[in-house]
């Protein structure tokens, strides 16, 4: 299953995750920090190891971004920083949108898996106690469903929120560099190795985990019956503004097309027309 | 006209069967002649165009007509997000609901952009009365591109009219430069485009509609000269 998720950390990376601490200690270096933690969690991400890209991200003091303009201010004394320092805030942020977004999903799931309340079963015997008790089960469940369905749609507004915020990424998108008009005297001539292979990191990252993102938000505006928004899903990834029908190969444009024609056909049934609107 | 529904219901119909059997090809087809006939719901249109887009991607093997059809549902969903953008202050004022307006055509937008209800409007909205012009249909004989065009750099004029008639001394160009006319010239020249092939000739515009009261007025057939021959002179040298 392509959308399973690998929650084990072996010893070695724990030691990567750990090496991260010595490079917190000075905060003229965390920009480098912050680069050495990308691209651990780049790779991390890449092996559907969340858990460990999650521990790589609390190893970053939240107050990063702010420490790195400082810092550079300081010894610089420029509120312009290098590209390079640029991108790997643009990063860490499209990280932070990402693990985000998965906590969230998680949280939905353990949800709407594992908090639903279990219907009772009517009594076998029949005595009037036991119809008594029964009707009294029942009534308690049906307020528990009601409370848990509330829960559910507040945990859904929740995580559609945290996907639509890396599907939407502003500056280029989700893992895609900013572009950057003014600062081209900062291009880093003698990086340009490390930076090509970053951009085809960044890259393969976007068309492996973009993807099932979408499929993870159809999944729970399917569930919740919100059949309208996903057909609008159509619209997102086709636009030529966020180019995210590029990052899907054909199978995948395919397995999407077979989910809404699911929620069209839930819309067929409910009386409306295919795509929910009603006839004018 | 109800056989025509009937045919219309079994479009809709069609396409997901076109998807069950993985006929992305005819379900792109069947897509895109709905999303085209399509006038009651702009947010339908657009769905069923971008459906339509991701079937034709889908299929894989993209020959030049399915090329052609994306290229043209790229133009589309310009159009349409040209309407989308339509500042609420409009749609408020015209009574339209943004959530279920039916599909408007570019000459509709163009007057919605620059009317007297977008109290607002900046030279950002005449230069996209401008850019929506392309999206004319050229075939169409009840349209005619010059009027409209006339009409728009009227308007213009017309928001700042008591500029334009009031008698000042001093460098004409000056005393114009903060007119939404004299903005949007500039913001044509920014991105690209050469005034002189947007904007009408001196004698068409002052004798636009748009203009009548106040075409006769000496004042402002001298500041339109002036920015007239500025823009010549610029733009020749």
């Amino acid at each position: 299953n392509q959308d399973s998720v690998d929650s084990s950390i072996s010893e070695e990376d724990k030691r990567k995750i750990e090496a991260i601490d010595w490079l917190v200690f000075d905060v003229n270096q965390r920009h480098e920090a912050l680069k050495q933690a990308n691209a651990l969690m780049r790779v991390f991400v890449a092996l559907k190891k969340l858990d460990a890209a999650k521990a790589v991200f609390d190893k970053l003091p939240p107050d990063s971004v702010d420490v790195v303009h400082k810092s550079y201010l300081q010894q610089t004394g420029s509120n312009n920083l290098p590209r390079d320092d640029m991108n790997a805030i643009h990063e860490y942020l499209c990280m932070k949108a990402y693990l985000d977004a998965m906590d969230s999903f998680n949280d939905w799931i353990q949800h709407y898996h594992h908090g639903q309340p279990k219907q009772p079963e009517p009594p076998t015997g029949g005595t009037f106690t036991d119809r008594v008790a029964y009707e009294h089960r029942l009534k308690t469940y049906e307020q528990d469903h009601e409370r848990w369905y509330q829960n559910l749609l507040m945990q859904t507004q929740t995580t559609k929120d945290h996907i639509y915020n890396v599907l939407l990424f502003p500056d280029g998108g989700w893992m895609a560099d900013p572009s950057m008009e003014n600062n081209d005297e900062n291009t880093m001539d003698d990086n340009e190795d490390v930076d090509t292979k970053r951009s085809e990191q960044l890259q393969h990252l976007r068309s492996l985990t973009l993807p099932g993102l979408v499929f993870l938000l159809h999944n729970i505006l399917h569930t919740s019956e919100q059949y309208q928004e996903c057909l609008r899903l159509a619209d997102m990834i086709a636009s030529e503004q966020n180019n995210l029908y590029q990052v899907f190969r054909e199978e995948e444009l395919q397995r999407l097309l077979h989910l809404l024609r699911e929620s069209s056909l839930k819309l067929l049934n409910n009386g409306k027309g295919p795509l929910g609107y009603e006839k004018k | 006209l109800n056989s025509f529904l009937q045919k219309d219901e079994l479009g809709y119909l069609k396409w997901l069967n076109d998807i069950e059997c993985k006929d992305f090809k005819s379900a792109h087809e069947t897509l895109l002649n709905l999303g085209r006939n399509e006038e009651d719901f702009l947010a339908k249109r657009k769905t069923l165009l971008s459906l339509s887009k991701l079937c034709a991607l889908a299929n894989g093997d993209i020959d030049d007509d399915i090329r052609t059809n994306i290229r043209q549902i790229d133009e589309e969903q310009e159009l349409i997000l040209h309407q989308d953008l339509l500042p609420g202050e409009v749609l408020e004022e015209m009574g339209i609901d943004r959530d279920q307006m039916n599909v408007l055509s570019p000459v509709e937008l163009i007057q919605l952009y620059i009317c007297d209800k977008n109290s607002v409007a900046t030279e950002y909205d005449f230069k996209k009365a401008l850019d929506l012009m392309q999206f004319i249909d050229q075939e169409d004989s009840t349209v005619d591109l010059d009027i409209i065009k006339t009409s728009i750099w009227g308007t213009a004029i017309q928001r700042d009219i008591s500029v334009w008639t009031h008698t000042t001394t001093g460098d004409p160009i000056d005393n114009v430069r903060d007119t939404i006319f004299f903005k949007t010239i500039s913001l044509a020249v920014t991105s690209g485009s050469d005034p002189r092939l947007v904007l009408p000739s001196l004698e068409s515009l002052l004798s636009s509609e748009s203009l009548t009261p106040v075409s006769s007025n000496k004042q402002l057939q001298f500041y339109l000269g002036a920015v007239y021959e500025m823009v010549n002179t610029v733009m020749s040298g």
